[in-house]
């Protein structure tokens, strides 16, 4: 399997008036295609940050990131933008719905970004819901929906348009721990299923325990890295 | 409906107290633009009309020069060929009537009281159509039927001492530099509202005032009213052609070269009615701009949302400008609505109105519906609401993703 993210001596540092706080202080580590890479480590250790560079959310004081071939720190903001409408799905700790929009109308929001014709939008939505057994709540707004079933609308939105990679900030944070497991299941089953890449962060070990590669984290550094292959 | 649109409505009518808020403020500025604009624009058409019926007609017709010279000496001026002049005026579509003129001056006696004064010889039958501007208070109107019977103002009529049924004696000068003497009677005293007219003004059969002037058959000038006042143009433009293909030697003003007060009063009431527009649209700019700041500081994290799934700025400043031009839309079309009813019940009802300055007489005001005004009204919601939204939807764009993502 060829590398679809490739992260090289990755560092941020936020100041804050005269003091400067080193978030990342020199990240390196890839991941193939069909990954289910978890970000554990603790609180203020840096993973937010390092899946926002990884997003494109936020740019790195210094080092590279690659995405499916492409420099992602060297794109200038729009086309930062475009890059993440293409080939990056994000999963939220609280799930960011669209609030007007139904669950149909917020999984089809990406593909209208990517200017996809009507008939395969339709199709693609459909199949995205179906695959993340929601279909019938499609017509409902996110407010008439339970949290988990916001975040499995939201796993359709980050996976409709064929990303090649999905990022979630501890997506299963704020979902009870029952509901918290259906998720994790339905992540899991899309990755080996679907073959959908999937780096995240978790504080959960239970996911951590079905994570194909774990990479631990302290004070901004990669720690180690547990698993397959690691 | 594009994701856009849909956005922006729903968005609108997510929080509905406060877009009915920002909406009423709209529609209140939008209404009170149509109300004044209708306003002004029946003090325009009143004062034009009145200008037209009650003193300038439509079109008058002068022999060339006199405009300029007459005023020394008129004499060198008068038009000769009236009548044939009539029955070609006449024969042109839209005029109704065609009124000669000639002004005269001199003193008017009693015997025992004399003063000055300014007249006008009249055809008695054409002058119906002039004659709104005098309101008969005594007696009765011109007569070809009474040919010694004059009319003098109210003013004048008391500063005499007469009443209807007196003898007066005209002096005048004639066209040769004689004095000639003219014995008349009073057939009816009008006021016309304007206190100098009404203090030096008479009227009397043309006839009478050409013999007085020992000038048979001459006018000064020619009046022509028209069944409106639209068709100026038009009779101008046939009458120009008329003139042409005849060769007289006549000049034609129309009621725009002559009404100097009406442009006065347009362009006065034109830029209290801009300003007035003005310090309303800044008002519902303010008021939009609130409404726009707030809903997008409610909404940080969505705006961090939809730019983390790949929106760029400059989507997220048409997402918000949208917003406002929507806002504008409704704002402006529920203005026009409310301006339009509320200016069909006060016409309905009337505003009275005071004597205005130089007049006697009140009138009842009404509010015209008119469709440039209200064209205005809706251009001024929509820019109001597109400058308001402006500075709110860049900043909506600027905002850190990630800090939009983290805002709760
Ligand atoms: N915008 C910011 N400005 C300043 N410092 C920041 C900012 N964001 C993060 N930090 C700092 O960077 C470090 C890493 O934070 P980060 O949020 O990435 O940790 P985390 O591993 O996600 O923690 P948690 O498990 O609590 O979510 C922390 O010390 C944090 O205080
Ligand atoms: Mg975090």
């Amino acid at each position: 399997m060829k590398d679809i993210l490739d992260v090289r001596e990755l560092t941020k540092t936020y100041t804050l008036g005269k003091v400067a706080v080193t978030a990342l202080g020199g990240v390196s580590f890839r991941a193939k295609a069909g990954e289910f890479l978890a970000i554990a480590g603790p609180s203020g250790s840096g993973k937010t940050t390092l899946l926002n560079l990884i997003g494109g959310l936020d740019v790195p004081s210094s080092g590279e990131i690659e995405i499916d071939g492409e420099r992602l720190d060297r794109l200038a903001e729009a086309r930062r933008a475009d890059l993440r409408a293409r080939k990056i799905g994000f999963v939220f700790q609280t799930f960011n719905l669209i609030p007007v929009l139904t669950a149909y109308e917020n999984v089809e929001y990406p593909l209208l970004l990517g200017k996809v014709p009507k008939g395969e939008r339709r199709s693609r939505v459909e199949a995205a819901l179906a695959q993340v057994g929601i279909a019938d709540r499609s017509r409902h707004r996110p407010a008439e929906l339970s949290g988990g079933q916001q975040q499995r609308v939201a796993i359709a939105r980050a996976l409709v348009s064929g990303p090649a990679l999905v990022l979630a900030d501890e997506p299963t944070a704020n979902l009870d721990s029952r509901t918290a497991l259906e998720v994790i299941d339905l992540m899991r089953r899309l990755n080996s299923e679907r073959g959908v890449t999937f780096v995240f962060s978790t504080h959960d070990a239970r996911i951590m325990n079905v994570a194909g590669r774990v990479l631990r984290m302290e004070d901004g550094r990669v720690q180690n890295v547990l698993g397959a292959n690691a | 409906m594009g994701i856009q649109l849909k956005l922006a409505l729903r968005n609108i009518f997510r929080n509905r107290r406060r877009t009915a808020i920002t909406l009423a403020a709209m529609a209140f500025g939008a209404s009170s633009i149509i109300l004044f604009g209708g306003f002004v624009n029946f003090i325009f058409i009143s004062v034009r009309e009145s200008t037209i019926r009650s003193q300038v007609g439509h079109i008058q017709l002068y022999r060339k020069g006199f405009l300029d010279k007459g005023s020394v000496a008129p004499n060198d001026y008068m038009i000769a060929n009236f009548d044939e002049i009539r029955a070609l005026a006449k024969g042109i579509e839209h005029v109704k009537d065609v009124i000669p003129r000639l002004g005269f001056s001199g003193l008017v006696s009693t015997g025992e009281t004399t003063t000055s004064f300014v007249g006008s010889g009249g055809n008695p039958e054409g002058e119906e159509g002039l004659s709104s501007f005098t309101r008969i208070v005594e007696g009765k109107a011109l007569s070809s039927s009474d040919p010694r019977g004059v009319t003098l103002g109210l003013g004048m009529a008391r500063g005499l001492g007469v009443k209807e049924g007196d003898s007066l004696t005209l002096l005048a000068t004639t066209k040769d530099g004689g004095i000639n003497a003219l014995a008349v009677k009073v057939r009816g005293i009008w006021e016309s509202g304007e206190k100098a007219y009404d203090d030096r003004f008479l009227k009397a059969p043309i006839r009478e005032v050409q013999r007085l002037l020992d000038n048979e058959g001459e006018v000064q000038s020619i009046v022509l009213l028209l069944d409106s006042t639209e068709n100026t143009g038009f009779v101008r433009d046939r009458l120009a052609a008329l003139i042409r293909d005849r060769g007289f030697d006549l000049e034609i003003k129309t009621w725009e070269d002559l009404a100097l007060r009406y442009h006065q009063v347009r362009d006065l009431f034109s830029n209290i009615f801009n300003v007035m527009a003005l310090i309303v649209s800044f008002i519902v700019v303010l008021g939009i701009a609130n409404t726009m700041t707030m809903s997008i500081f409610e909404r940080t994290r969505e705006i961090g949302t939809v730019m983390a799934l790949g929106t760029r700025r400059s989507g997220v400043i048409s997402m918000f400008l949208l917003e406002g031009i929507v806002l504008g839309v409704l704002g402006g079309i529920l203005g026009a609505v409310v301006g339009i009813v509320i200016a069909k019940a006060v016409s309905f009802v009337g505003i009275p109105m005071p004597p205005p300055p130089g007049s006697t007489q009140g009138f009842i005001a009404k509010i015209l519906i008119v469709p440039a005004v209200l064209a205005k009204a809706f251009r001024l919601s929509l820019i109001a609401a597109i400058l308001s939204s402006l500075y709110p939807a860049w900043r909506a764009s600027r905002l850190n993703i990630t800090e939009a993502l983290r805002h709760v």
